[in-house]
């Protein structure tokens, strides 16, 4: 049985959803193919499952090209390299349908990256096969060279509703039974995964995973919490602080995470205030040393935070009185900011739009500008639908911010 | 965006900016030879340097047209890092300037925001690109910025407004929209503006929007104090009795889903602790010194909800008048 994400993977650029801005960037770029214009090798680059690697084979639908595939995992080594160096030279004795050649995910090059650039010179010299590649990230210093050669294409991460939409559509071309609330959480646990969120969607419906298990995935980590919650009692035992110190090597955490669920914690199982605010103290400057390491790359630090979290905090711990069974708690704060990463990610965008209309910062507009807005679309929603065209954002979205601010 | 008054009432010539005179004569002498160093525009927010560069782009190139092929405005802070700053200043930079004009230019808003590595790079693409494009570099402490940006620009200081000046141009803006308020209303948003005039058209217009009649000076303070009063006395109110949990979910409420700042937050508890009525001033300054440590730990780059509820935690334990420290 055909995987649905290939089953429903879409033919047409048209068909791609959640990218217009990217789709008008590439209609202009096909434009210039067909009028026989030297054309740049087009890089199309977004988080996993947006589109990319989609909209590579729609443009050589578009344009009723084949196409070659070059995954650029496989390059790694040079007689591979040279293998596909030698192949792309002999299509040209053969006389066949135009090609486009597709190095899928370049940003998996090795560093050194040269063989890459060079061998994209040596198609572009020749000028007479399109070039589109995608990848992850662009922004890494070893794609600086592939990135100046190209024109850049931005796919976005996908927005919950998009993601509804297409996951409902398929259930109805498959008819799937789901409950909406299901559709909605496969959306939102995908974090814009387009691709991954339909083969939850068909893991579901053929019944290899059931919804419990499903949410399981999503919410899960028990397997480390066994771990976690021995060194949280040793730590929040208040005795044989010195010691605690090497519980942390055998955690299989990294070390921000151990931070979160030592603060979770702290007011659970300390209670009087002296020696919360002391253990606090201790909290804080672990989140410090993390944040000067990551500015001076002074890594030896890194052994000061391990002790503030564990032998720092016991000895807070050690001083108070409050004693007793403590059942210690998963750090909301990390659900939190998980499960509200969509909207803040939306507020960001808006706000962004509406600072470039206004020639000020994300900053000036969500303190001044966007209550401003809010007082006046209130009572006016004409105006409301005209800002949301003009700063380009959907009306439904302006709207929800709107009315979360109180004016 | 014409219904907002910042935009509507923004200068488009530098004669019509208030309240920098000695900038603005200089700036002319630009505009007359039609040429230009690099600029550095140092001030507080709301005084002016936006909109100067927008009226010098303006009279420079004199038609709408030009200045959207040859102007271009970035914000530091909005943008991903000096990277994607670098790759959109070459991108246009590196196209002709459209029409018989002497160069672009860029502006760059709150450059002080880079770090000193980013402003190295930029000193490069400002010297890369320099035959072609003149920068404008906006901040808020020419300090921030390196020597060698510096000595490269021309610098000019954008003072804050008087209470004077803001309130003239509050009155103008009230006559042309027809607005009813008092001295009592315009001198309530001056006071609350602090000599921006950005914010205190904004505060006009939001006032405007809320208020049924005329505006109040009541309505002005309710509608500055935005992430509101009351509830940061809660938080502190709560964090003194030692009910820590309840302080530390309303902070992680109000940081969340409000989108408060750390920064901000923390100067709303420092300027209502200082109005707290229920402690001593002994604990006062002993919360407010703690207060400007974490604000000195958060401008180190620490975690906006992990300092402000160890500064919770302090203030519990001052409150209960014993604590331990870690010094």
């Amino acid at each position: 049985m055909l995987p649905w994400v290939e089953k429903y993977r879409p033919k047409r650029l048209k068909d791609i959803v959640g990218q217009n801005e990217a789709i008008e960037q590439i209609m202009k770029w096909i434009e210039d193919v067909r009028a026989g214009k030297k054309v740049k090798p087009l890089l199309i680059y977004g988080p996993a499952g947006t589109g990319k690697t989609t909209a590579a084979y729609a443009i050589a639908n578009e344009l009723g090209y084949d196409i070659v595939e070059i995954n650029c995992a496989d390059l790694r080594d040079k007689e591979k390299l040279n293998r596909v160096l030698g192949g792309l030279g002999s299509f040209s004795l053969i006389e066949e349908s135009p090609r486009i050649i597709l190095f899928d995910e370049v940003d998996a090059l090795p560093a050194e990256g040269k063989t890459i650039s060079s061998l994209l010179k040596e198609i572009l010299s020749r000028g007479d096969m399109p070039v589109v590649m995608t990848a992850n990230d662009v922004y890494e210093k070893h794609m600086y060279g592939i990135r100046n050669l190209a024109d850049t294409v931005e796919f976005k991460k996908l927005g919950v509703r998009d993601i509804v939409k297409v996951l409902s559509k398929i259930a109805t071309m498959e008819k799937v039974n789901l409950p909406e609330e299901a559709i909605k959480k496969i959306a939102s646990g995908s974090d814009g995964d387009l691709r991954s969120a339909i083969n939850d969607l068909q893991s579901l419906a053929e019944g290899s995973a059931d919804l419990v298990n499903y949410y399981g995935k999503i919410f899960g980590q028990r397997d480390r919490e066994a771990d976690i919650f021995r060194v949280l009692g040793s730590v929040f035992s208040g005795k044989y602080c010195t010691r605690t110190r090497f519980l942390t090597s055998t955690l299989d955490m990294d070390q921000d995470m151990f931070m979160r669920w030592i603060e979770e914690n702290l007011p659970i199982a300390i209670k009087d205030p002296p020696s919360l605010s002391l253990a606090y103290e201790y909290v804080s400057l672990a989140d410090i040393f993390r944040s000067r390491i990551v500015r001076t790359g002074n890594w030896k630090l890194m052994t000061y935070i391990n002790e503030f979290l564990t032998l720092g905090v016991c000895s807070a711990k050690s001083l108070s009185k409050s004693s007793g069974f403590v059942k210690f708690k998963f750090p909301s704060i990390i659900k939190e900011l998980a499960s509200t990463k969509e909207e803040r990610a939306e507020l960001k965008d808006v706000l962004r739009k509406i600072a470039k209309n206004t020639h000020t910062s994300s900053n000036v507009v969500r303190k001044e500008i966007l209550p401003l807005i809010a007082a006046l679309c209130k009572r006016n929603k004409d105006l409301m639908r005209k800002i949301a065209r003009d700063i380009g954002v959907e009306e439904d979205q302006l709207e929800s911010i709107i009315e979360s601010i109180k004016i | 965006m014409f219904e907002l008054w910042v935009e509507k009432y923004r200068p488009k010539r530098l004669k019509d900016i208030v309240g920098q005179d000695e900038v603005i004569e200089a700036l002319t002498g630009f505009v007359e030879k039609r040429s230009m160093p690099h600029l550095l525009f140092a001030g507080p927010a709301g005084t002016g340097k936006t909109t100067t560069a927008l009226a010098l782009a303006n009279e420079i190139y004199g038609s709408e047209e030009l200045v959207s092929a040859n102007y271009m405005e970035l914000n530091a802070s909005d943008e991903r890092g000096i990277d994607t700053i670098r790759v959109k200043i070459k991108d246009f930079a590196k196209t002709k300037a459209l029409g018989e004009v002497p160069f672009k230019i860029i502006h760059l808003d709150e450059a002080d925001n880079l770090t000193s590595d980013a402003q190295q790079a930029l000193r490069r693409i400002m010297e890369m690109y320099s035959s072609n494009v003149r920068f404008i570099l906006a901040c808020n402490y020419s300090s921030k910025i390196i020597d060698p940006i510096q000595s490269r620009c021309a610098v000019f200081r954008f003072n804050p407004l008087t209470d004077d000046a803001i309130i003239k141009r509050l009155s103008y803006i009230a006559e042309q929209e027809k607005i009813q308020i008092g001295d009592d209303g315009f001198k309530a948003i001056a006071y609350v503006a602090e000599g921006d005039l950005r914010k205190a058209i904004n505060i006009l217009q939001t006032a405007f929007a809320v208020a049924k009649g005329k505006i109040s000076p009541e309505i002005v303070y309710k509608i500055s104090g935005l992430a509101m009063p009351e509830e940061v006395n809660d938080i502190i109110r709560l964090a003194l009795e030692g009910q820590f949990l309840e302080a530390r979910t309303s902070v992680r409420n109000l940081m969340i889903n409000y989108g408060i700042s750390a920064e901000d937050l923390v100067r709303q508890l420092h300027r209502q602790i200082l109005q707290y009525d229920g402690i001593d001033d002994v604990k006062k300054a002993e919360i407010v010194s703690y207060i400007g440590e974490i604000d000195f730990r958060l401008a180190e780059g620490g975690n906006g909800d992990i300092q402000i509820s160890a500064l919770l935690s302090k203030i519990a334990s001052i409150g209960r008048g014993s604590h331990a420290s870690v010094g």
